[in-house]
This record gives C-alpha cells, sequence and structure tokens, in this order.
C-alpha cells in the first residue's frame, strides 16, 4: 500500500513538473519581469535621449537605438499577452525564453550597426539589463535562461 | 575608456540601480505572498510602460530625423 502511495505520489510530482497548472505567483512574478523589464528601459531610454542631446551620440546612431527601444516595446508587449495566456509554467518559460532570444538578436544586431562607442555601451548595457531581468525570473522559475551571445565587436 | 563615455556610464548605472532595488523589493513581497498585485493589473502596468516607450521611441526618431524642422 505504501509503495502505491509513494509510486503515486512521484508520478503526481513528476507530472506537475512537466506540465502542472501555473500558480498566479509565478504568473505574477513573469508579469512583473516586464514591468520591471519596462522601467528599466524606460531609465535607459531617458538616459540615451539625454546623452543625445548633450552630444554624446550621433543623431543616426540615436535613431537606431530609438528604432531598436520602439521594437523592444513590442517584444514587451508580445510577452505580456503571452504570459497572460499561458497555462502552465512551461508556457510562461517558453515566454520569457522568446523575448530573450528576441533581445539577444536586438542586442547582436545593435553592436554591429552602432556607430559610436558611447551609443554601442549604452545600448549594450540597457538591452543587458533587461536580459539579465528576463533572465533572472526565469531562473527563479526553475526554467534555464538561453546562453547570452558573445558580445560584437 | 574617455571621460565622456565614463559620465554616461556612470549616470546610466545610477538610473538602473534604483529600478533594480525596485525589482527585488517586489519579488520579495511577492514570494512573501505579501502585497501581491493583481496579474491584470501588473500587465497593464507593463503594457501602459511599454506604449509609453514605443510613443516615445517614435517621437525620438522623428524629432532627430534629417528632415524634421530644427527645434
Amino acid at each position: 500500500m505504501k509503495r502505491i502511495a509513494l509510486a503515486t505520489g512521484v508520478f503526481l510530482i513528476t507530472l506537475c513538473m512537466v506540465g502542472c497548472p501555473m500558480n498566479s505567483t509565478q504568473q505574477q512574478q513573469a508579469a512583473n519581469a516586464s514591468l520591471q523589464a519596462a522601467t528599466v528601459l524606460k531609465t535607459a531610454q531617458a538616459g540615451e535621449i539625454t546623452a543625445f542631446q548633450n552630444g554624446l551620440i550621433p543623431a543616426a546612431d540615436h535613431q537606431f537605438i530609438e528604432l531598436q527601444f520602439g521594437n523592444v516595446a513590442q517584444i514587451g508587449k508580445t510577452a505580456d499577452s503571452c504570459i497572460a495566456s499561458a497555462s502552465a509554467q512551461a508556457g510562461v518559460l517558453t515566454c520569457l525564453n522568446s523575448a530573450i532570444t528576441s533581445i539577444d538578436t536586438m542586442n547582436t544586431n545593435g553592436g554591429l550597426e552602432l556607430k559610436s562607442t558611447q551609443a554601442k555601451t549604452d545600448y549594450a548595457l540597457a538591452m543587458t539589463a533587461i536580459r539579465t531581468v528576463f533572465a533572472s525570473i526565469e531562473a527563479t522559475m526553475g526554467g534555464t535562461p538561453p546562453a547570452a551571445p558573445a558580445p560584437a565587436n | 575608456m574617455d571621460p565622456a563615455t565614463i559620465l554616461a556610464i556612470s549616470q546610466l548605472l545610477a538610473q538602473l540601480i534604483p529600478a533594480g532595488i525596485n525589482l527585488y523589493t517586489q519579488l520579495e513581497q511577492n514570494s512573501a505572498g505579501a502585497n501581491v498585485t493583481p496579474l491584470a493589473t501588473i500587465l497593464a502596468n507593463a503594457d501602459a510602460d511599454w506604449n509609453a516607450i514605443a510613443a516615445l521611441a517614435a517621437a525620438q526618431q522623428t524629432a532627430a530625423s534629417p528632415a524634421a524642422p530644427a527645434a
């Protein structure tokens, strides 16, 4: 009898680990990741605009960075929708993974496109900070964030 | 690294640190089960922030465009 109970328990735990309905705290953590990533980007955006206004970033680089910030905003909104519709932990981890991968791609592309050292540094810092927020939450939830790509030169 | 770059990075970091502290505080509150904000509210706030970023980004691109009149 004990063996049956133990086997049932292990089975249920295993089942839960691979597809248990997500509790609200996990979904809220993921949503908070998006909210905080947005806060980080808002701060970085304000810093970048100030740097541009002070002549530290060329106009072309400024335009490119703002274009990418707009794209990150779309990624964030997509992540929000994804998190809202996720019904299991695996689903929300997929949402976070997708956001991280998109941000990594943008970070790499930015390193290749931007001309000024200042712009590259600010942009990489902002993207890395956003990535860190998403990756930290994913790790907290038991996921494995994708490996960060090598920085572009 | 030139002084202007160091200054700009320092300024950016100084702005990012409060955001990190805010994140930690919120997560701590949520993990303790206290003061948990409803999911719909968090997502609505996040969406509002993303929208604000997108709007400002679009405005900045237009303002920095060579075709745009000087301010």
